[in-house]
């Protein structure tokens, strides 16, 4: 089911190209202009993925042994966005520092260890910060601490 | 162009350039030799850093790499029999059996001078076949580069084991290529964003799609309690290289091995783990005792470790000479080029004599890098497959990041290398291989600009492409790619025909 996501995806941005393509100016006297390429190429990936979703489609009876995506992957997913949603605001140290104590513990089997969670975290955070700063590299210390 | 030479090799006298070097062997080696970590991961980590360096300084330190993430592998499948990379598969058929039956010193030390072997034939290979193919490719004009690059894009669809996915993830890339302002000075699929105006930012999507994506599949796959067992390799001390004697009779499997990997690293699509199994089976059927391969021969390990370090020189001639990437480290590696200014195609090599210098001179010492490694190195090295990966996946995490924001200071970069990482989870998870779409996006520019330029000089006759020999060629190349990809249409039809029976 979910490669048929993807394929109609992909199916779905083929169309986006192809319409887009259609919007860009034409060049007087020209045979080729903005639109040329990308429709040709939005056409060929509607080609494709139309493929992809017919052989989904037939075999969407035979179960594919895919294992199910785990709560932790996707907890990893959403502490990745919300690193993005926070980093202006906290900072690079603190958004850091969070986003890998959250990865080590998700990890680790609930005997959290408190060397890979709390300070190999904080060491690696604290350590490229001032080696990006001795670089000249500044990293941000966030909107809120400014 | 001899002064040339010498000013690039004076560039090896700079602290800095031996710097470079030795971190780029420690990196490739390191990754290699780590189950779960790749080259490829290392250098999409690395490639953000790069941008800091001038040219020469950044290829010093990628090619450095590219020779340790070959080797290092090989470590970890004698020692402990888990291939660090998938070139190492072969390694471990007979080198955990040496190292087993207490040989471990001998087998890390042969595989260690086959690596070196295997390196410097197809560094040598690349020195003398670069120059020749770029002198043909200065034939070329805007039909051959098109041609070019549609044979480079269709041929390493090759690289995944569904065509029709890889040649989607291909046209993925390419659509992404076509954002930003063209030829034509139009502003194209920019969806709203000033970002998005000068197209898409590659260094957040290399590392998301090969370094972000790799922390989320870390998790999905972990086993906090499989740790992995290094106890069986604390016997290990320092490694013994072959005798003369042993070397002699090794050496027509050496020359034969070379031969094979180099030739195979040439091709596109076919990397170190292609080449192992070749040269192993070959060597297999020629061999006066072919009982022994599995059980420990040492033809075997030799065959497989010359054979995936000769894919080295092998993959970087197309890459450096017609912008056709051999496997993924080099459709990367086409990346590193572009952040750097530097064209891609053939006018990378017509333009940059120094630097072309520069890679032929790091392609040999990289060898020596890991050879340095491998020798005083080995034992810390294999300790290190122990790492656990709940402080391994989150250094790469944080790296990553920090590279992203660092290649545009920016934080809305750091989004892009997110959304990337997400989607190249799922591209992983359906089959979807990545690479087509680094090279699709890579390439796409000098696909699009060279289809305008031809237009334009047969005032909009297509048949153009058709009227050159060389482009011809490519044309044909491409067709046989892209006719097996159509093939697997016929799997289409397949349960209905059983149905029907």
């Amino acid at each position: 089911m979910g490669e048929l996501i993807m394929a109609i995806l992909f199916f779905i941005m083929g169309i986006v190209y192809v319409l887009g393509a259609g919007k860009f100016p034409k060049m007087e006297g020209m045979i080729i202009s903005s639109g040329t390429f990308p429709r040709a190429v939005a056409i060929l990936l509607l080609i494709y993925s139309g493929i992809l979703i017919i052989k989904n489609i037939k075999n969407l009876k035979v179960e594919k042994n895919l294992p199910k995506i785990k709560k932790e992957t996707i907890i990893a997913m959403l502490g990745f966005i919300v690193f993005y949603f926070i980093f202006d605001y906290v900072g690079y140290i603190i958004s850091s520092i969070l986003l890998l104590v959250l990865l080590s513990m998700l990890l680790q089997d609930k005997k959290y260890k408190l060397l890979d969670t709390v300070i190999l975290p904080i060491s690696f955070v604290l350590a490229l910060y001032f080696i990006f700063k001795l670089l000249k590299v500044y990293l941000p210390l966030g909107s809120l601490f400014n | 162009m001899e002064a040339s030479f010498i000013d690039s090799l004076l560039v090896f006298t700079q602290p800095m350039a031996i710097m470079m070097l030795m971190f780029g062997g420690l990196v490739g080696t390191l990754f290699s030799a780590i189950p779960g970590l790749t080259g490829t991961l290392a250098l999409a980590l690395l490639l953000p850093f790069t941008y800091a360096f001038p040219a020469d300084m950044a290829f010093i330190l990628i090619i450095g790499m590219l020779g340790g993430t070959v080797y290092g592998g090989s470590l970890t499948a004698i020692s402990i029999n888990i291939p660090g990379s998938p070139s190492s598969v072969c390694t471990t058929f007979d080198g955990y059996p040496m190292f087993k039956r207490g040989d471990g010193d001998k087998a890390i030390g042969l595989a260690t001078f086959s690596s070196l072997v295997g390196g410097m034939f197809s560094a040598i290979l690349l020195v003398i076949a670069a120059p020749q193919l770029s002198q043909l490719a200065l034939k070329f004009g805007p039909p051959e580069y098109f041609t070019l690059c549609l044979f480079g894009l269709t041929a390493v669809v090759t690289l995944g084991g569904d065509h029709v996915k890889a040649m989607i993830s291909g046209l993925f890339g390419l659509l992404l290529g076509t954002m930003g302002i063209d030829l034509f000075g139009t502003t194209r699929y920019n969806f709203g964003s000033t970002l998005l105006t000068i197209g898409v930012p590659l260094i957040p999507v290399v590392v998301g799609l090969f370094a972000i994506s790799m922390v989320f599949k870390s998790v999905q796959e972990n086993d906090a309690n499989n740790e992995i067992d290094i106890s069986a390799a604390k016997n290990f001390k320092r490694l013994k290289f072959p005798s003369w004697k042993e070397i002699k009779e090794l050496t027509p499997v050496y020359l034969r091995s070379s031969i094979i990997g180099s030739f195979i690293g040439f091709l596109p699509g076919a990397g170190g783990n292609v080449a192992a199994f070749v040269s192993y089976n070959v060597e297999k059927k020629l061999s006066k005792n072919p009982e022994e391969f599995g059980k420990g021969s040492m033809a075997g390990l030799a065959a497989s470790e010359t054979a995936n370090n000769a894919t080295v020189g092998g993959s970087l001639i197309p890459t450096i000479t017609l912008g056709i990437p051999g496997d993924q480290f080099t459709a990367i590696m086409l990346g590193a080029f572009i952040i750097h200014g530097l064209p891609v195609g053939p006018l990378l090599f017509r333009e940059n004599q120094d630097l072309m210098y520069i890679i032929f001179i790091t392609t040999f010492l990289t060898n020596l890098t890991f050879l340095f490694y491998g020798y005083f190195g080995a034992k810390h090295i294999i300790k290190l497959a122990s790492l656990r990966k709940s402080i391994l996946v989150p250094l790469i995490a944080l790296f990553a990041l920090t590279g992203v924001y660092a290649s545009e200071n920016s934080s809305v970069v750091i989004g892009v290398g997110v959304v990337f990482g997400i989607l190249a989870y799922f591209f992983n998870r359906y089959d979807i291989p990545a690479a087509p779409a680094i090279l699709g996006l890579t390439l796409c520019t000098l696909l699009e600009n060279s289809l305008v330029q031809s237009l334009m000089m047969s005032s909009g006759d297509y048949l153009i492409f058709f009227k050159r020999p060389f482009s011809i060629f490519f044309i044909v190349l491409s067709a046989i790619f892209i006719f097996t990809s159509f093939v697997d249409i016929k799997s289409l039809l397949t349960p209905k025909m059983k149905e029907n029976n």
